[in-house]
């Protein structure tokens, strides 16, 4: 049985105010997904493909208009629309901006703990556990009193991430949540997950439009093509890819330069 | 040659030094790439080549050089658009969500000296060139019925308005996903081939840089670490902090290096 399991998934967004009605826009039109427990399971598109909203309805964020969503064999939401308080601490989120996802307001230890608070901890055994994750992202437990805002953008992810892991969840959602930070800092962070989903079990949906970010990383691939999650089993194969799929590979800049004449005009125009 | 220059920059902040003695030359028709983490001052080096650093900051050393020539002050406020165009990362914090991108132009081509019919005109122009097949309907929109992408067109367009020699390109591609980002590096390598235009590319991904910069130079801890061609700095990079960004970059590609 999958952890998780979409299936026939489709959501509609209404456009335009309501002064001036748009047709409304089909963003998810079905297909299937399924992540199994302790997998990291990648998704792939471009910007405005549907894998955000992809991301929300797994969260409980989101009803879909049809479909089903079913976590360890059960239906995620109920007729109601409402998730069961037992599931919801077990998928959990790290977004692609972390001064959006955090309060001005909160030391480093409000935004690690909050979740903790919400699960009845407090006193010294918050406190452990607490500096027990800030531990398991590489932060020192020391600077846990500055204010979120005061870390960097890629120690204030791993608040981030330490904040996801805080109840202990199965599933973790990655929406592009190394892709504002620099090219060193995204390398340490996915070593930190990897490592953490090693040491944890949890399972990741890493949704990105970056590829490169793949390898090494994800055990499995989807790429949105047409509101629909597809696998490729070889993203970087030779072989046939969805022409979604091509598109962000074609995208991908070179990995050296190209030889250039003193001049600067690049060689190749003239062979 | 025309070339701008900034020479023996310093800035702190306080008794903290954030920029320490960096000398950057651009000259038109080519791609200067400025590369490394987070937090090395290369925004800070932006800023002070416009005479923008935030009032907390102070420059404590450092001049600006048109054509070999140091500038005053104020000489260095009058390059802003009109000789140095500037183009910032996250083109969704540059606008001003309450007026149209009509109005962003309106100001802009008002302060060269153009308005009403003559000022619409240049202002649709530009954007053609910058890649809408609908100006007006851009120039009808608000910044938040756009998308990062187009935002960042916009944005070029805007920078280019007085047509300037340079651009300062500030992470321009960052938040963008790969293929709006490959679109906006073509449009830049049209720039510096159509108008001559000199660019200072500022990135932290080293495949940005392999893709438009005829020289590089590589910052860290405020100080530029090393400085020359792009292909001898990907080919043998000599600094250590170059070396270890060279690794990350071609581990992403799945390159091993030695």
């Amino acid at each position: 049985m999958s952890l998780l399991r979409l299936k026939g998934v489709e959501k509609t967004y209404r456009a335009g105010g309501w002064f001036a009605r748009r047709p409304p826009v089909a963003v998810l039109r079905g297909g299937e997904l399924h992540i199994e427990a302790g997998e990291c399971v990648a998704l792939l598109g471009q910007t405005g493909s549907g894998k955000s909203t992809l991301g929300r309805i797994l969260l409980g964020l989101e009803q879909p208009d049809a479909g089903t969503v079913n976590f360890d064999g059960l239906p995620l939401l109920d007729e109601a629309g409402r998730m069961a308080p037992a599931i919801r601490p077990q998928i959990q989120a790290v977004f692609q901006d972390p001064h959006g996802a955090t309060s001005p307001r909160f030391s480093a230890f409000d935004v690690v703990a909050e979740p903790l608070r919400y699960l009845g901890m407090s006193g010294a055994a918050l406190r452990l556990r607490v500096e027990e994750l800030v531990l398991a992202v590489g932060l020192e437990p020391t600077e846990l009193g500055r204010l979120a805002h005061r870390f960097s953008g890629g120690q204030l992810q791993r608040l981030c991430i330490a904040r996801a892991l805080a109840p202990a969840p199965r599933l973790v959602l990655l929406d592009e949540a190394v892709s504002s930070l620099d090219l060193e800092t995204q390398a340490h962070i996915l070593r930190l997950l990897a490592g953490l989903r090693h040491t944890t079990g949890v399972a990741y949906l890493f949704i990105t439009h970056d590829m490169r970010l793949l390898r090494g990383f994800a055990d499995r691939c989807y790429v949105m093509q047409d509101g629909r999650p597809l696998e490729v089993p070889e993203p970087f194969g030779a072989g046939a890819v969805p022409p979604a799929l091509a598109a962000l590979r074609a995208a991908i800049l070179p990995s050296r330069p190209k030889l250039r004449t003193p001049q600067g005009a690049p060689q190749d125009a003239m062979a | 040659m025309s070339t701008l220059a900034i020479q023996g920059l310093c800035v702190s902040a306080g008794a903290t030094p954030l920029v320490r003695d960096v000398s950057l030359q651009l000259a038109r028709g080519r791609v200067l790439g400025l590369v490394g983490t987070s937090g090395g001052g290369k925004s800070l080096t932006v800023l002070a080549m416009l005479g923008l650093l935030p009032p907390a900051l102070r420059q404590t050393g450092g001049q600006v050089l048109r054509d070999g020539a140091v500038l005053a002050a104020q000489q260095v406020a009058a390059l802003r658009g009109a000789v140095v165009g500037l183009v910032q990362q996250s083109p969704r914090a540059c606008f001003n969500p309450l007026v149209t991108i009509g109005r962003h132009f309106a100001e802009t081509l008002a302060a060269h000296g153009l308005a009403r019919r003559a000022a619409a005109d240049r202002a649709a122009g530009l954007l053609a060139e910058v890649g809408f097949a609908d100006p007006a309907a851009v120039l009808a929109s608000y910044a938040f019925q756009l998308s990062g992408g187009m935002l960042q067109r916009v944005m070029l367009a805007l920078a280019l308005c007085r047509d300037p020699d340079f651009l300062l390109a500030d992470e321009p591609t960052t938040d963008l996903d790969l293929a709006v980002q490959a679109q906006i590096l073509a449009l830049l390598e049209q720039m510096v081939a159509q108008r001559g235009i000199g660019v200072l590319l500022v990135t932290h991904d080293l495949s940005v840089i392999a893709r438009l910069a005829d020289d590089v130079a590589v910052m860290q801890g405020g100080r530029i670490v090393e400085q020359r061609d792009v292909v001898g700095l990907f080919e043998a990079p000599c600094h250590p902090a170059t070396q270890a960004l060279l690794r990350t970059h071609f581990a992403l590609y799945g390159e091993a290096t030695e």
